[in-house]
């Protein structure tokens, strides 16, 4: 692993992080670079993909998340990866996503460099856009983050306030606010041979307190795992139809949440294909079986299905709750199905692509219980 | 609007007594789709079949329901009969109100209501079955015969008389397998070489016949009329071509005499350059490679012996194994068994004594070939045995070994009893220990008479353990027919062990996709109906690998696996059945579950379009792939999603 | 609510259960406990399908989300699959499923998964008794009052 650092020029962080970026894109190590960046308006910052450094003017740290960095990596790369290395500016949640895709076959790394960027969080969209405070949100988060307080939390999505892991991992390069004192410096850590060859050509300061990071990072998981297990205690109390239809009773079916999820990867989805089409006299009989039914119909079993199709792989993202028209909490159902059912099948997703997805292995001498008797 | 007919089936009185077929059939005939329902005392006679394809015309059918018997009953009886009426026999779904409705519900009302809801789903399900037509292969008119024993021996020579290509495949250097170890063969004391050995030559000389010894399968792929075989022939170190058989260079062989001989079950000795056993076919030595001190030391004094000797020049030390393709339409496993070590069973000490043998031995033993030229000497002493006391079941229907018979212990120890009486004479005490004495086979029980008429103390029931004392073996048995608890001192003790599948079956078995039952043998398709078929199409079983049984046993099922054979070989195509999966290339992502979850590995990714793909040939239908999928871009052909889910809704 | 209780008093409950049944192993297992004139409660109401591994489990939360009070999922015994590993494959399915309903309280005991062999008639029958009895103890499948889904 190499340990180097950013040094943040006048306190700009945002600006040095860009520096960097641009130096790296100007020198022909990666061809182009997918990073947020915002769009005139300011309103909000999208992944945009840049070619030319001199159009570049990111903000890694805008707290923001409009869609999945992972599905436009899979989008970019499923048909035909690039022929040179492309850089891409990744949240953690987002790498594990990609991670996943990738054993789906949905995406490639090939040449695909992956810049992964220490997350605090990421606000609602609708948040970032009317930011209720007097400085953007970027200001914001930096000038939060410098005091140490946690003035920020309320404004995270939930997803964000019970991160799984906000520390990217499987990156080649991980650009690192936690530990650091970001008005002085962003740690710069080659975590792949990929990223070393690139940081050794780059000529960047050697990090001195790596002790520091080490002991934040450690210290962001504990916080971030200890909120997570206070969540999932909370939102235990969602158990049985009564409860589950209240909360899914808002659902329109329209299937938003599954077009932001980077797992729902289907072309079309299941539950939106002629397998659901029926004529007019089975919607009549099954009225008669309870004597009325809710239209559109089938958005519990939607709900359901959906859950039972990418719920091992469910990286925890919270971009289903963000895409939901009627802010259904969807995470205050999905984290504790993912927690336990990843914990089921001792599955880890986003963690290594040659961990093979729990549907497609089995062993014999496995959940013997079931079965049985 | 889809044409649905109901036909419901009296089946005399079988369904109608616990089902108002009337109320059904009217029910029925108010169902969404249904333009006529009938019923008829039994729709599966020649009248119930015109019954339906006059229907089928009268009312312009498209699609049928029979509620009747089970489908795995009548299916096909019913998909042939609407094919002749003009609906596409894929268009029938039957409905089980006989097996799983009328059968197990004597109430009357119970049963019709439940009645109404499978006929109302099979209805539902015949609504969106689709019209499909099976598909054609072309089938490569040769044979694979894995296994060398008398059941490979018999499939071969069957399917080559037929004029059929053969290509046998026996992993040892000899075919022949356990019954060439055999002395005399019961109930008929026939000699098993004198019956053997003709079959073995016929096979060595057959123009159809190409045997492959020495070798073992190592892959198979394709499908049934077209399987692609990879065999590994094993080096021999010895050119077949030039070898005469002559045994110069065994004779020779500075081991002469100083390994254990497999054949004789290590009761006699051979040397690193061999011939199994007298009558081996092929009639050419080999070189075990685990033992040669050339092979395995790099040196054999000056030079190797058997080299020198060989005036043929056949000893090729550097011989390679080699891998050879072969292309054939069906396959015949005929694997044999393993005799179970009888050590597992530790109380009778087969490990304490060498006086304390096994059935195989024994044959050995008795054999004019083999050790001791035919005399019955102990091991121990090389001494006649003045008592000799079987031992049954060793092993066998034990739930701590294996639960089931092995069909041949009984008349082997009938056999060996009688063979003992014959060459030791009056002077030699003979006691059998047993449980059941099983002599079910044409002429068995009149062997059996014969056997207890010549002085053989039959015990029933078994010695809590076999003692070694200085030079004899001591037994405590208590007889249950007499109830008395007694003594038995004796020379010897014939161990008859359980019959096992062999040790690789369960990798073999994963290298065919065949089924193993409970028991570790190979699977039939159906015990009775399909006893030499498997469920991989175009795989047969035959002899001891599905299961034990005698020779007798093992040459019928050997016979009837090579005329299933036969019946593929001789068609130039095969009908595919249409019950498969397909992929829809519009909705399918090329995610590759599908592919990785399919046993029969037919299914491809095709990564230039990126969708996965079925191989028509290689699918078997089972659905796995179409639940894996998360989309609806895999589909079984008349197990659709949809279909399935209308089922469900429609049971209810 | 006083009517739906009348509606659904336990004594007099006849529970709804919908089963997938393999056609080579728990199918014909079925079949034989009817040859065999074995009684069982008429309440399973049997859909065929070619493997245990073939059922999705959507047709199990269909079945539960329409009202039926239990789902039961018949294959071969382990080793035994007619289709080499498909009752596996099942197997992990099903876990998964139970592991979603549990978390969501949806009642998992009503989803019985079984291993029943051709030659199981007596078990077959046997298991519809216990699974009838199973649920009716647990009583009318709440779901089913729920329009709303």
């Amino acid at each position: 692993m190499t340990h180097k650092v950013i040094k943040v020029k006048d306190n700009d962080v945002v600006g040095s992080a860009n520096d960097f970026l641009s130096h790296l894109l100007s020198s022909g190590k990666i061809q182009a670079l997918l990073v947020p960046q915002n769009t005139p308006s300011k309103k909000v910052a999208f992944p945009v993909l840049i070619s030319d450094p001199k159009k570049l003017h990111a903000d890694i740290v805008a707290p923001i998340l409009p869609v999945s960095t992972a599905a436009i990596v899979s989008k970019m790369t499923k048909v035909q990866p690039p022929s040179k290395p492309l850089g891409v500016v990744m949240r953690s949640c987002q790498i594990r996503a990609l991670i996943e895709l990738v054993k789906l076959n949905q995406a490639s790394l090939m040449n695909i460099v992956i810049i992964g960027v220490d997350c605090p969080g990421t606000f609602p969209i609708n948040t970032y856009t009317e930011f209720p405070e007097k400085k953007t949100p970027t200001q914001f988060l930096l000038e939060v983050w410098t005091k140490k307080s946690d003035e920020a939390e309320k404004y995270f999505r939930s997803a964000c306030q019970v991160c799984k892991d906000p520390v990217p991992t499987n990156a080649d390069i991980v650009l690192g606010f936690y530990g650091a004192d970001i008005e002085k410096e962003i740690f710069v850590e080659a975590h792949s041979e990929v990223g070393k060859n690139i940081l050794q050509e780059l000529s960047l300061e050697d990090e001195k307190e790596g002790k520091n990071r080490e002991k934040a990072v450690k210290e962001i998981r504990n916080e971030k795992n200890k909120k997570r297990t206070v969540f999932l205690k909370e939102k235990e109390g969602i158990k049985g139809i009564d409860k589950v239809s209240e909360f899914f009773d808002k659902c329109v079916n329209c299937h938003n949440c599954r077009q932001a999820c980077p797992i729902c990867y289907c072309k079309e989805c299941l539950f939106d294909s002629s397998v659901f089409d029926a004529e007019a006299y089975k919607f009549l009989r099954r009225a008669e079986i309870k004597g009325l039914f809710k239209m559109p119909n089938d958005a519990l079993l939607f709900q359901l299905g959906r859950m039972n199709h990418m719920i091992l792989s469910c990286v925890e993202c919270g971009l289903c709750e963000q895409a939901c028209p009627n802010t259904i909490p969807l995470m205050e159902v999905f984290i504790p199905a993912a927690e336990n059912a990843q914990k089921e099948f001792d599955y880890h997703p986003g963690k290594d692509t040659s961990e093979k997805i729990p549907m497609i292995v089995y062993r014999e001498d496995e959940f013997l219980e079931v079965g049985e008797k | 609007m889809r044409r649905i007919g109901v036909f419901v089936c009296h089946c005399g009185i079988n369904i109608a007594q616990n089902v108002d077929v009337k109320a059904l059939t009217d029910y029925a005939s108010q169902l969404n789709g249904v333009v006529v329902a009938k019923e008829y005392k039994y729709m599966c006679s020649d009248v119930g079949a015109s019954l339906i394809k006059n229907t089928i015309k009268e009312f312009k059918l498209d699609g049928v329901v029979i509620a009747s018997c089970s489908p795995r009953m009548h299916e096909h009886t019913f998909r042939r009969v609407a094919n002749d009426g003009g609906v596409n026999p894929y268009r029938v779904e039957i409905s089980n109100i006989r097996e799983q409705c009328s059968w197990a519900h004597s109430n009357k009302e119970q049963a019709t209501e439940k009645a109404k809801y499978l006929v109302r789903s099979a209805v539902s399900k015949a609504l969106s079955l689709e019209p499909l037509k099976p598909s054609t292969l072309k089938v490569i008119p040769e044979a694979l015969v894995i296994g060398g024993g008398i059941a490979g021996i018999q499939t071969s020579l069957d399917l080559a008389n037929d004029g059929f290509k053969v290509h046998l495949v026996e992993r040892d250097p000899s075919i022949g397998g356990h019954m060439a170890q055999l002395d005399k063969t019961f109930p008929t004391l026939d000699c098993s070489s004198c019956i053997l050995t003709p079959k073995m030559m016929e096979v060595a000389n057959h123009d159809n016949i190409e045997l492959l010894s020495y070798s073992e399968v190592t892959s198979i792929e394709g499908s049934i009329g077209n399987y692609t075989v990879k065999i590994r022939k094993k080096p021999r170190y010895v050119d077949v071509d030039k070898c005469t058989g002559c045994g110069d260079c065994a004779s020779a062989c500075r081991l002469k005499d100083r390994i254990l001989s497999e054949f004789n079950q290590g009761m006699g000795k051979r040397g690193a350059a061999y011939m199994p056993f007298p009558q081996a076919v092929p009639l050419k030595y080999v070189i075990d490679d685990k033992k040669c001190l050339f092979l395995t030391k790099g040196k054999c004094g000056d030079e190797p012996l058997c080299k020198k000797a060989c005036a043929q020049g056949a000893i090729i030390f550097d011989q390679k194994e080699e891998i050879v393709e072969r292309k054939v339409g069906a396959i015949i496993v005929a694997t044999g068994y393993d005799v179970m070590d009888p050590n597992s069973v530790y109380e009778y000490g087969y490990d304490q004594s060498p006086d304390i043998i096994t059935t195989l031995e024994m044959e050995r033993l008795i054999s004019s070939s083999g050790p001791t030229k035919g005399d019955i000497l102990r091991p121990s002493n090389q001494q006649k045995p003045k008592s000799v006391t079987f031992i049954l079941c060793v092993g066998s229907r034990d739930e701590t070994q294996c639960t089931w018979c092995c069909r041949i212990g009984c008349m082997t120890t009938l056999k060996q009893a009688y063979l003992l009486r014959e060459k030791l004479g009056e002077d030699v005490e003979i006691n059998v220990c047993y449980n059941d004495l099983r002599s079910f086979g044409k002429g068995y029980e009149e062997f059996y008479r014969t056997v207890r008429g010549l002085q053989t103390n039959i015990f029933r029931g078994f010695p809590s353990e076999v003692r070694t004392i200085k030079d004899y073996l001591k037994i405590d048995i208590f007889d249950t027919t007499t109830s008395k608890l007694f003594e038995i001192k004796t020379d010897m003790v014939v161990l008859v062990p359980a019959m096992m599948p062999r040790a690789d079956t369960i990798e073999f078995s994963r290298l065919l996709h065949l089924t193993l039952s409970g028991d570790g043998f190979f699977l039939e398709a159906h015990p009775k109906l399909r006893p030499v078929d498997t469920f991989v199409n175009g795989i047969f079983i035959a002899g001891c690998c599905q299961g034990p049984k005698d020779i007798q046993d093992t040459v019928s099922q050997a016979g009837a696996a090579a005329s299933r054979a036969a019946t593929i070989l001789s068609q130039d195509e095969l009908e595919i059945d249409p019950l498969i999966a397909m992929v829809d290339e519009d909705v399918c992502t090329g995610c590759g579950i599908c592919v990785e979850i399919c046993p029969y590995e037919a299914r491809t990714l095709n990564e230039r379009k990126r969708i996965a793909e079925v191989n028509d040939a290689l699918c078997v239908g089972c659905g796995g792939c179409i639940a894996a999928c998360p989309s609806n871009a895999s589909i079984h052909k008349n197990f659709t999603k949809k279909q399935l889910l209308n089922m469900v809704d429609d049971i209810m | 609510m006083s009517e739906e209780k009348k509606e659904h008093k336990k004594e007099d409950f006849e529970p709804k259960i919908v089963g997938f049944l393999c056609n080579w192993c728990s199918y014909a297992g079925a079949d034989l406990a009817g040859t065999s004139r074995i009684q069982y409660p008429p309440n399973v109401r049997i859909i065929r399908v070619m493997c245990s591994g073939s059922v999705d489990s959507m047709y199990i939360l269909r079945a539960l989300l329409e009202g039926a009070d239990g789902v039961f999922v018949g294959g071969c015994h382990p080793g035994d699959c007619h289709y080499i590993d498909g009752n596996y494959k099942a197997r992990r399915r099903t876990v998964l499923l139970e592991n979603i309903l549990g978390t969501l309280g949806l009642e998992k005991e009503r989803v019985w998964l079984r291993w029943i062999s051709a030659s199981e008639g007596q078990k077959f029958a046997d298991t519809m008794k216990d699974m009838t009895e199973a649920v009716r103890k647990l009583g009318p499948n709440p779901i089913a009052k729920h329009w709303n889904l």
